[in-house]
């Protein structure tokens, strides 16, 4: 699975700038996690369950505020910038550098999402 | 290159100019048209402009496309030489409003550079989008996706001490989408454009944007036309912000000169009114995030948002420092150009309308049998708006019915701003551009959802 899961995500680890990518189930389960050199995987502190929890955290957030589905989540630093995106029983987990590009990285990050929904389709992971 | 435009400064005075400026810009751009789904064309550019602007009674102007030593100083003594000439035959002396002079260098802010981004990445982008919006449904015949992103660097520098750099981005996105179901075709158009750089095409969410023009294009092949005839309308931002901009236009001082224009309505009308009294208007083209922002204009004038309609009335035209002179008021930083070439003249940037408290909900719920309107799909401004919409919608007892398709209507700004009112609490935006010969200026008109008590539509 892991290497299918690999192939999938080739998309978004050749992007320019994306350091570190993690894919969970909606339980919050780690199934695939990629960083692109080891540096950056001893520097990645981040558990399965702070990923977790700070989804819950925003869905709940936006609920309260009135909002409706939270489709994803945008953290930008100075230097860095994180995406969660939740797609189904999908949540995908990008760290990347201020070089890349936002835009295209929303857009891999959730097409990412989108072939890992269909090749699971609804089962669980 | 401070130098160097002081030195040509100098030498204008020298020649004995009672004012003088100098203007460059250098233009970076990348335009991407993809249809269909294919690549029609990718051109990156670099576009060097100045001109020299001399006074003397009356002006003198020199423009060129290099910025050489001895190309600017013969363009000084071309411009010295014109004014001469011209104030020998002109009898009218022309004077400009003082403003103190500046120093400063405005950078780039914290955006995404789009110089520093591969063009195949802007063109995944919008493949993706484009992807995304014929997916939607096989109704979908064709899409039409024109990018472009800019970056403008100017240099300003006149004989009274001022000297400014400034450093401006701009992305912007046009969307058409065209269904066909049997004989009926139905198109939507979407635009989204800010002084920003490609984070824009994250934060807007072209894909988005895609999917649900996509999807009311589909919608409207089902829709029925609305019947014409006159109705309470509602129209939705983009159609306050055509109202907006062609209502701004007309403060410009250049049209209120002209009165005989199709832009000249607002002549001689400061201190009346010249809309209902709901609407406050404003220039804006300080606040980030709308499609025109700059902190100085074309004259080195600071720019600041200037409220030209109160409550219906007309308080100020937007001027240039020749106009404000004249008007004997004060120049606020309202002077624009398309590039360094065209002489600045007072052009409106973001035409504001004011929000108000109300909902759109309470907007609509007194309104028994009427129609709300949305989107823009083509229109002509002046003194008269004719505009065709995208969409619609029945308001039938205070709430929306069935999907309408675009309709036309017509607003005579003598008799129909008048007719508004209400404004709602909402706000977004309509990026514009406006046409000049072969240039455009970039504008933009918003607001929030307004209601007319009566408007003429046709089907």
């Amino acid at each position: 699975m892991s290497e299918e899961i690999a192939r999938v995500v080739k998309d978004l680890s050749s992007l320019y700038g994306v350091n570190s990518i993690v894919i969970l189930n909606s339980e919050g389960k780690g199934v695939y996690s990629w960083h692109r050199t080891d540096a950056d995987r001893r520097r990645f502190r981040l558990s399965e369950r702070t990923i977790k929890d700070m989804l819950d955290r925003a869905v709940e957030f936006v609920r309260l505020a009135g909002g409706d589905q939270v489709r994803n989540i945008i953290f930008r630093g100075r230097e860095n910038m994180t995406v969660i995106e939740h797609l189904e029983n999908i949540i995908v987990f990008a760290f990347a550098d201020m070089r890349a590009n936002l835009a295209l990285l929303l857009i891999r990050v959730r097409r990412v999402a989108e072939n890992l929904v269909k090749m699971f389709g609804g089962t669980s992971i | 290159m401070k130098d160097l435009l002081e030195k040509i400064i100098e030498n204008a005075v020298g020649l004995g100019a009672e004012y003088a400026d100098v203007r460059i810009q250098r233009i970076y751009s990348n335009t991407i048209r993809i249809v269909n789904g294919r690549i029609e064309r990718t051109i990156p550019s670099v576009e060097l402009t100045a001109s020299i602007r001399v006074l003397k009674g009356v002006w003198g102007i020199s423009s060129l496309t290099s910025i050489s030593e001895d190309d600017l100083l013969g363009a000084v003594n071309k411009a010295f030489k014109m004014a001469k000439t011209g104030a020998e035959r002109i009898p009218e002396t022309i004077k400009i409003k003082e403003v103190k002079p500046v120093e400063d260098k405005v950078k780039l802010g914290e955006i995404q550079d789009p110089r520093e981004v591969p063009i195949e990445e802007k063109m995944e982008i919008i493949l993706e989008c484009d992807n995304a919006a014929r997916s939607v449904d096989t109704r979908i015949i064709r899409t039409d996706y024109s990018y472009s992103d800019n970056v403008t660097e100017k240099y300003f520098c006149n004989s009274e001490g001022s000297y400014i750099e400034e450093i401006i981005p701009f992305t912007e996105l046009r969307i058409v989408v065209v269904a066909r179901e049997g004989e009926v075709i139905q198109q939507t158009i979407g635009r989204i454009a800010a002084s920003a750089g490609q984070e824009l095409m994250a934060y807007a969410d072209p894909l988005e944007v895609s999917e649900r023009l996509a999807r009311d294009t589909v919608k409207l092949l089902s829709a029925k036309s609305p019947s014409p005839g006159k109705y309470p309308v509602v129209v939705d931002n983009g159609i306050t912000g055509l109202i907006a901009l062609s209502t701004g236009l007309m403060t410009s001082a250049q049209f209120a000169s002209m009165p005989e224009s199709e832009l000249g309505a607002f002549a001689g009308k400061l201190g009346q009114k010249v809309c209902s009294e709901v609407i406050t208007l404003t220039d804006d083209p300080t606040s980030s995030g709308l499609p025109v922002v700059f902190h100085y204009d074309e004259e080195g004038v600071p720019a600041r948002p200037v409220n030209v309609i109160e409550n219906g009335v007309l308080r100020t035209y937007i001027h240039s420092r020749e106009t404000a002179y004249r008007f004997e008021t004060e120049p606020l930083g309202h002077s624009r150009a398309p590039n360094a070439l065209f002489q600045p003249k007072p052009i409106v940037s973001n035409a504001i309308i004011k929000s108000s408290d109300l909902s759109f909900e309470e907007l609509i719920e007194n309104i028994r049998e009427g129609v709300y309107l949305r989107g823009v799909v083509g229109a002509t401004i002046g003194r008269i708006i004719q505009c065709k919409t995208m969409m619609g919608y029945r308001i039938v007892d205070g709430e929306l019915g069935e999907p309408l398709r675009g309709a036309t209507f017509v607003v005579d700004a003598s008799k129909d701003l008048f007719n508004i009112d209400a404004v709602a609490n909402d706000f977004d935006i309509l990026p514009l551009r406006l046409i000049e010969g072969d240039r455009f200026y970039p504008v933009s008109g918003g607001g929030p959802h307004i209601r007319f008590k009566e408007l003429k539509i046709g089907g």
